[in-house]
This record gives structure tokens, sequence and C-alpha cells, in this order.
């Protein structure tokens, strides 16, 4: 509770009486060691200069200043007040009058400054958790932090559940980009039109023949997912079989004629080799329709 | 589609000279129930010059085996079985004093026969095994100061047992190297068994085979084989297998060249390339594929890869290995 306290009486001149002096402390209870915040206000001709002066803190005293600022302000009724706020340790116990002060007031046109003694008569109460004697500063708790405001993450994780999304998207994106681009069957009849192609540019039958293989055992490699670039025609053969996979017999044979071309130093001519690699091409599109269909009967 | 001339030619020859396999196949198959196998690999020996280790548990037949198919090819069979206490005299003949002549004349071995069976080569010692192991790479041995060449052809089929290693001698890896294959004999299939044992059964001797090949047509169908063609594409293939054995890490089988103490010797190549055209005369074709390497792969190389300390802890195999390296090596 503050505590209010008006000193009244004195003469009706321009320096400040004990009346336009205000003092007010609080709180009006406290432990040894604690803050008392202290206000003096002094109203006072604009004219004037005031301060205060003598606080009766310190040695010998329950009472000493940690802290002081001062404000002055113009009043309306052309008047000023200057208002002091200390901030003071307390020890001791018991019941303990408020320090008194000196008003010092300044004009210019008196001799010299004036001094107005004030003591209080108000007291606060002190409440001894120590010894009396202790005059030590008890330590400041620790300033207690505020609280994190959470409606502050509430930007940063929409800002990161978009980013996840986009990411998503974006990976679903490059997922069905390299599914179509990996696609082997479309891999391989690229291939098989660019042998094609180079075929009329003047590749030798016999080399269309091997990349024909190569590109067979790739494309049932990647679209069957087994080891036929390290399998020969018959393990291959033997591999479709066990698994069952609907492969046309024609790609075997496409594969045992590569063979002969390879390995039995066999001659193709370019219109053979162009006829096999347009099967072939055929049979890569039409092997996937049926390993499908393969697959959802086990299904 | 054209083919090479001399490819097409040659296939026409193989054909009418290779008549001679299913004729030694039939008999054959008059007293040995199964181990089809088994006998396929011992003519690639023939057609490809080289010799067998044959490795099982006893009562596989493998003697039987031997003795059956030269007489069915009308070559000279010894067994010798090889003891601890053998010399190599016992082998490859001395010189015996005559005392009515008082001159020295040499007493041919057994080692002078066109098939022999070296029953259980692990158990005499080294030096025998040295003596026999160099007359199988010179084709000739020396008694007294007289070099005499042995006969032609000359195939060496030894024997070993996997499951009994006490008081034996075990071959080095430079004389396992000589051997162009090992076989593994394994038992028989059920159905097998069973007729194996209603013949065996019988009180009567069994029956002789009669020989049903000469050894003529043998020359000329190894002359047939040395001409078989092996694209470059095969032989690239035969050394990428060989040289993986060594350098696992190179064919992107890292994990292995911890496994693999040495790995196969040029030789292991040369047999491998050999084996294979004769493996290629057996289908009637005139040249070879992948698919001739693949079938006999395991047989030329398991001798010569050997595993580490490592490997064996894991009681890894060298067939392991080879199989690993024939999923990783692409095929052309």
């Amino acid at each position: 509770m503050a505590l209010l306290l008006v000193i009244a009486c004195g003469p009706a001149s321009a320096a400040p009486v004990p009346g336009d002096v205000t003092v007010s402390a609080e709180p009006d209870s406290l432990f040894a060691g604690e803050r008392l915040h202290y206000v003096i206000t002094v109203r006072h001709d604009r004219r004037d200069s005031v301060s205060v002066a003598s606080l009766k803190t310190g040695q010998g005293t329950p009472f000493e200043i940690t802290g002081a600022k001062s404000f002055l302000k113009k009043l309306p009724d052309g008047r000023a007040e200057f208002r002091m706020d200390a901030e003071l340790a307390v020890f001791g116990s018991g019941r303990q009058p408020l320090p008194g002060f000196t008003v010092v007031t300044g004009n210019a046109s008196a001799a010299g400054p004036e001094r107005l003694a004030i003591t209080p008569t108000a007291s606060v109460t002190v409440l001894g958790m120590s010894d009396s004697t202790v005059t030590e500063l008890r330590p400041i708790a620790p300033p207690v932090s505020a609280p994190f405001p959470a409606w502050l993450l509430a930007p940063v994780l929409i800002a990161l559940a978009a980013l996840g999304l986009a990411g998503y998207l974006v990976a679903r994106l490059v997922t069905a980009l390299r599914r179509h681009l990996d696609d082997p069957v479309r891999a391989a009849r690229q291939k098989l039109r660019a042998i094609r192609r180079q075929l009329s540019k003047g590749l030798v039958p016999a080399d269309g023949y091997e990349s024909l293989s190569n590109i067979l055992r790739e494309f049932l490699q990647k679209r069957y997912r087994f080891g036929a670039m390290e399998m020969v025609t018959q393990e291959i053969a033997e591999e479709l079989a066990d698994r069952k996979i609907n492969i046309r017999q024609e790609l075997i044979e496409l594969l045992d004629r590569a063979d002969l071309v390879k390995f039995a130093d066999r001659r193709p001519d370019i219109e053979e080799c162009r006829r096999s690699l347009r099967v072939a091409e055929v049979l890569v599109a039409t092997a996937e329709v049926e390993a499908e269909t393969t697959a959802d009967v086990e299904n | 589609m054209k083919q090479e001339t001399d490819i097409e030619s040659l296939g026409r020859q193989i054909v009418e000279e290779s008549a001679f396999i299913d004729r030694a196949r039939q008999a054959l198959s008059t007293t040995i129930i199964g181990q089809t196998a088994v006998i396929d690999k011992v003519m690639i020996a023939l057609l490809a010059n080289g010799h067998l280790l044959l490795e099982g548990v006893p009562g596989l037949a493998k003697t039987l085996i031997v003795r059956t198919f030269a007489s069915a090819m009308n070559l000279s069979f010894h067994r010798i079985q090889f003891t601890p206490d053998m010399l190599p005299a016992d082998l490859i003949g001395t010189m015996i004093y005559n005392p009515k002549t008082m001159e020295f004349h040499p007493r041919r071995g057994p080692v002078f026969a066109n098939v022999i069976l070296a029953d259980e080569i692990n158990r005499s010692p080294a030096k025998v095994q040295s003596a026999l192991l160099e007359a199988m790479q010179e084709k000739q041995v020396t008694i007294g100061d007289v070099t005499y060449p042995l006969g032609e052809p000359f195939m060496v089929l030894a024997t070993q047992n996997p499951v009994e290693h006490e008081g034996t001698y075990m071959l080095p890896e430079a004389q396992l190297d000589r051997f162009m294959m090992k076989i593994m004999v394994e038992y028989p299939t059920f159905e097998e068994e069973l007729e194996v044992m209603q013949r065996a059964s019988a009180v009567q001797a069994p029956i002789e085979v009669r020989a049903v090949v000469q050894p003529e047509e043998v020359f000329r169908s190894r002359s047939l084989v040395d001409r078989i063609y092996v694209d470059q594409r095969v032989q690239r293939y035969i050394v990428d297998l060989v040289t993986a054995t060594r350098s696992p890490e190179r064919y992107g089988l890292g994990n292995l060249s911890t496994m693999i103490e040495y790995g196969a010797s040029p030789r292991a190549s040369i047999f491998l390339l050999l084996a294979s055209k004769a493996h290629a005369f057996l289908q009637r074709r005139a040249y070879a594929t992948p698919e001739d390497v693949k079938s006999i792969v395991y047989e030329v190389l398991r001798h010569r890869v050997r595993p580490s300390y490592e490997a064996e802890a894991e009681n890894m195999k060298p067939e392991e290995f080879i199989r690993s390296i024939l999923e990783h090596v692409q095929v052309p």
C-alpha cells in the first residue's frame, strides 16, 4: 500500500514550503535487504531551481541508496514540479522512519539558496529475516525471463509445411520424370531406332546385331530385374521361364541370332539387320503388355 | 545370313567326326548309371589334352568311370594306388639288373599307359607326386639315361578323398595348377542309386565294355577342336573371368579381395579356352560361346582360387567366389 504524506504549514513565499513537499514510499512493509521505492515531489515556482540534498541514508541508518532519478515537470497552474525517484535498500527490523532530506531552492533574485529540512513522519515496517546488524545487500534474484510467445511459431510452421509440400511435389515430379526417362520400353525402342538410323549411315550390320543383343538384354534386365547382362541366352530363357514371364519366343530367337553373329562370325546383310531391329522393337513394346498381363493374372 | 566358309565346313566335319561321342556315351551307359556330367568332363579333358582331378567320397564309381571310359575308347589303362611308402620308381619304372646278360635294362612303370588313374594321389609323398606331375607336363619320363615318350593320348585322372586328411600330403598349388579341371563327383540320385544297386547285386560278373572308339578318332577330333573358332569377345570374356579372381575389385567385387588369397594363373585362361573349345565340340559346334565357358568355368577355376584365412573362417568355398564373379562379369 502506498504511503502518502503531506507535510503542512510554512510561510507563503516563492520558495517551497513544507506543504509543497510530498513524500511517498512503497511498499510499507518489506523484508530486510529488499528495495523501497521512495518518491519525493516538490512543487515550486517555475523560476526557481530545486534539488534534494542530504538524503539521510548510508552509514548509521537503516537505508542505503541504490539508485535515484530526478524529473522536472511544468504544471498547468504556472508552477513546476520536481520529483526524485529513489531506490533504497532497507535493513534492520521493526518500524523504521523514512529518511529525512533537505530541499534546496535556488532563486536568481535571492541572495543564496534556501534550504528546507524535511523529516517525514511516516515509516516502513522491516521484517528482519536475519540479524538486524546485517547491512550487506541481499543478492538480487535473477530476472524471470518472459515466456516465449508461441504464436510466433505459427508462421514458421506454416512456412515449413509449405516448403515440405513443395519439396514433396518436386520429388514426385522428378521421380515421374526419371521413371519416364528410365522406362525400359521407351529407352529400348529409342535405342533400336537409333541403330536403324545408324545402319543407313553405314553401320556394319554385324555391329548392329551386337547392339541389338545388348539393347534386348538391358531391356530384360531393367524390365524384369534380373542380371540379363551377365547371362547367356540359354540362361535368360530359363530365367524367364522360371519367373513365368510370358515373353514371345521370337525375342529369344533374336538373341540366338545375335549370338551367331557375335560368336560364329556370321555376317548378316543390312536388310536382315533392319528387319531384326523392327521385330525387336515390336517385341519390346508387346513384351511389357504381356508381362503386365501375366502379373495381373498372378495377383 | 552368310557365314564364314571355314566355320561352316568345320561345323560339318565336327558333326561327322563327333559321332564317336554318342557311341562312347552309349557304351558307358551300359556300365555306369548317371554321372553323365563327369563323363562329359572326362571327354572334354581327353579332347583338350588335359588332366583331371577327381574329388569325391569313396564308393561313387570314380575308378569304374575311368576304367570303363578307357575300355570304351580303346585306350590302355593303369590304376595306381598311391601310398605313403611309394617311390618314384614305383611309378615311372627303374633299371633292373639282369645277371644273365650282366646288364641293366629298363622296366617301365605303370605310368606307361594312355589313361592313368592316380588313386588317392595325396597319400604319397611329394617326390612321387612330382614325378607324376612332371610326366603329365613333359609327356615323357627318363629311366636311367634314356628318355621314353609316354603313350598318346596320355591322360591322368587323379583322385582325392575330401574327408580323410590324416597322413596325406596335400598337393601344392603349383601342382594343382597342372590339372586342367577339378571335378566334384557327387552322389547319384535316388533313382540312379536304385538302378546301381539292382545291377550290382547280380552274381554274374559285370558286362565288359567293348571298345567303340579308336584312338585315331580322338586324334582327328583333337585337330578339329584346335580349329574351333573363338571370337575375340569370348576370349576377352575368359580373361575377364580369370582376371576377376585376381583383381575382383576391378569388377565391382571389392568384398572378394580380402576373401581370395590368390587367384587363378594365366594357365587357367589357357585351359578355360581349350576346355571351352572341347565343350563346343561336344555340342557339335564349330565356334565357342560364353555358354561353353560358363559350362566348365567351375571345373577349371575351383582348384586355382585359394580362399583366404577369413574366407575359410566363414566356410566360404571357391565355388561361391566363382558364382559371384559370373554374376558380375558382363557376358559379351
